[in-house]
């Protein structure tokens, strides 16, 4: 059997997958609040005092970090409502969009706790001593000097997450949200999958474009932040 | 009390390794102390233990009437201590994202609560003095080390402290750089603030300070006059050390 490709109507469906584009950035854009916020307070669980606190904040990153974000999906989409259903909560109605916005935030919170971790340790303690020195209350120091420059080191990091985060925002399709990809595969069926090829490549493409766009901002942030204040080499 | 600070038995330890060994030391207003000993002996640590940076694990702080006990100090304690004080780092530690005139105004305006505008007006003279008028709107990683540590004295100085504590404030500079920084702490010597300086520079300390100490072990081996510290010592260590120092800028 042969299989005739279409590649001219390319550009005619990556219009129409990208009307799923407002969708996959509020996801996107969920998840990172979410997963920044969270991540900041894991972050200060494994530096804080208290030991109770900073192993359990640990032992949260390693199981968010080694599980699979597919096998964390189905456990919050399949496993929970069913779970829930027993203690006579049904959120088995929500919105789909909701699990892939929890699964997302959850699985990137390690990562940004992590990031925020090694930015802040990054930070040369003189500058801390300085702060005191000056007479300024640890609050007041990480304000001001600390954490502008902890956020100068996190940002590529930062960049990177996102763009990770953003990809994952595909795995929506396993259960059924209709973001970029969940477009494209509903195209794909309605076609009855003559044009698998041409749908992916496009939405392949609105990808890739994105992430260059993520990519780019992330090193302009970069730099317009961190302007005159890095070292000249040497 | 005519003592500006005031340091009773301070112990100090890192894990195993007793750093200081029930240090006393008494400071007049107006006095320039300057410390001297080996790498090891504890000057910087005793430095850093006058501002709270390194807590004594046992003895008390005092600085212009206000006493901390080392074994029962709290936060607001140490605060207020350190808004009495002032330090120099050896790594100027000049805040890194900030430029020259905001590192000089941020104690003022985060700390002494002064308005914006006075904070820049009064930055900007004391960067002036300092020789940096033209570098306010630099950023630390801009400047020479010298430029940096002129930056971090006027940081020091604009906060008005009842004692300025330099802690090697010339040894991270390459050597044509020491001259400008010493030439400004000598300045500020002059103005009649209390200073406490930890360096290896004899030549300054003879000029400058109005008594010398020797610090080996953990102790305060000998004090005086600049004078007959440096050049007629009594102790057999203190003669050892100098005469090591000056073999070494001798050779040099």
């Amino acid at each position: 059997m042969n299989y005739t490709y279409d590649f001219a109507s390319i550009p005619g469906l990556i219009l129409k997958i990208l009307h799923a584009f407002p969708l996959t950035m509020g996801i996107l854009l969920c998840a990172l609040a979410i997963s920044l916020t969270l991540g900041a307070a894991v972050a200060a669980g494994t530096m804080g005092r208290n030991r109770f606190l900073q192993s359990l904040c640990k032992g949260y990153i390693s199981f968010m970090r080694g599980i699979p974000t597919l096998v964390l999906i189905f456990l919050l989409y399949l496993g929970m409502p069913q779970a829930l259903k027993q203690l006579g909560i049904d959120i088995g109605s929500w919105n789909k969009a909701v699990f892939i916005i929890a699964t997302l935030s959850l699985n990137a919170s390690a990562n940004m706790a992590e990031m925020m971790r090694a930015s802040y340790l990054a930070v040369d303690k003189g500058q801390r001593e300085a702060a005191y020195s000056v007479g300024m209350k640890p609050f007041t120091a990480f304000r001001r000097i600390i954490f502008p420059q902890a956020l100068g080191i996190a940002i590529p990091t930062l960049g990177n997450n996102i763009i990770l985060l953003f990809k994952e925002t595909s795995l929506g399709f396993t259960i059924g949200v209709i973001d970029i990809l969940g477009r494209a595969r509903a195209i794909s069926a309605a076609s009855f999958g003559a044009n698998k090829l041409e749908v992916y490549i496009a939405s392949g493409i609105i990808y890739w474009i994105i992430c260059i766009v993520l990519e780019q901002a992330s090193r302009l942030a970069e730099r317009a932040y961190t302007k005159g204040r890095k070292k000249a080499a040497g | 009390m005519d003592y500006m600070v005031k340091l009773e038995n301070i112990q100090k330890s890192f894990g195993d390794n007793h750093i200081l060994k029930g240090v006393e030391l008494n400071i007049k207003k107006g006095e320039v102390v300057v410390i001297l000993g080996p790498s090891g002996s504890g000057k910087t640590t005793l430095l850093r233990t006058i501002n709270f940076l390194d807590a004594a694990d046992e003895g008390s702080v005092c600085v212009n009437d206000f006493k901390v006990d080392a074994k029962k100090h709290n936060k607001a304690q140490v605060i207020e201590l350190r808004r009495k004080t002032a330090m120099v780092f050896q790594n100027y530690n000049l805040f890194a994202n900030k430029t020259i005139l905001e590192n000089v105004m941020e104690g003022l305006v985060t700390v002494k609560k002064f308005k914006k505008s006075d904070a820049e007006e009064m930055s900007r003279r004391i960067l002036a003095k300092v020789g940096l008028s033209e570098r306010c709107d630099f950023y630390p990683a801009q400047l020479s080390g010298g430029q940096q540590q002129r930056a971090g004295i006027a940081r020091a100085l604009i906060l008005d402290p009842d004692v300025i504590l330099f802690d090697e404030p010339t040894s991270a500079l390459d050597p044509e750089l020491v001259g400008e920084v010493l030439s400004t702490i000598k300045n500020v010597a002059q103005t009649g603030i209390t200073m406490i300086v930890v360096t290896h520079e004899i030549a300054f300390a003879r000029e400058v300070a109005t008594r010398v100490i020797f610090m080996e072990g953990g102790k305060v081996v000998e004090q005086g006059p600049p004078e007959a510290l440096l050049v007629h010592p009594k102790e057999p260590r203190t003669q050892q050390f100098l005469s090591r120092i000056t073999g070494i800028s001798e050779s040099a």
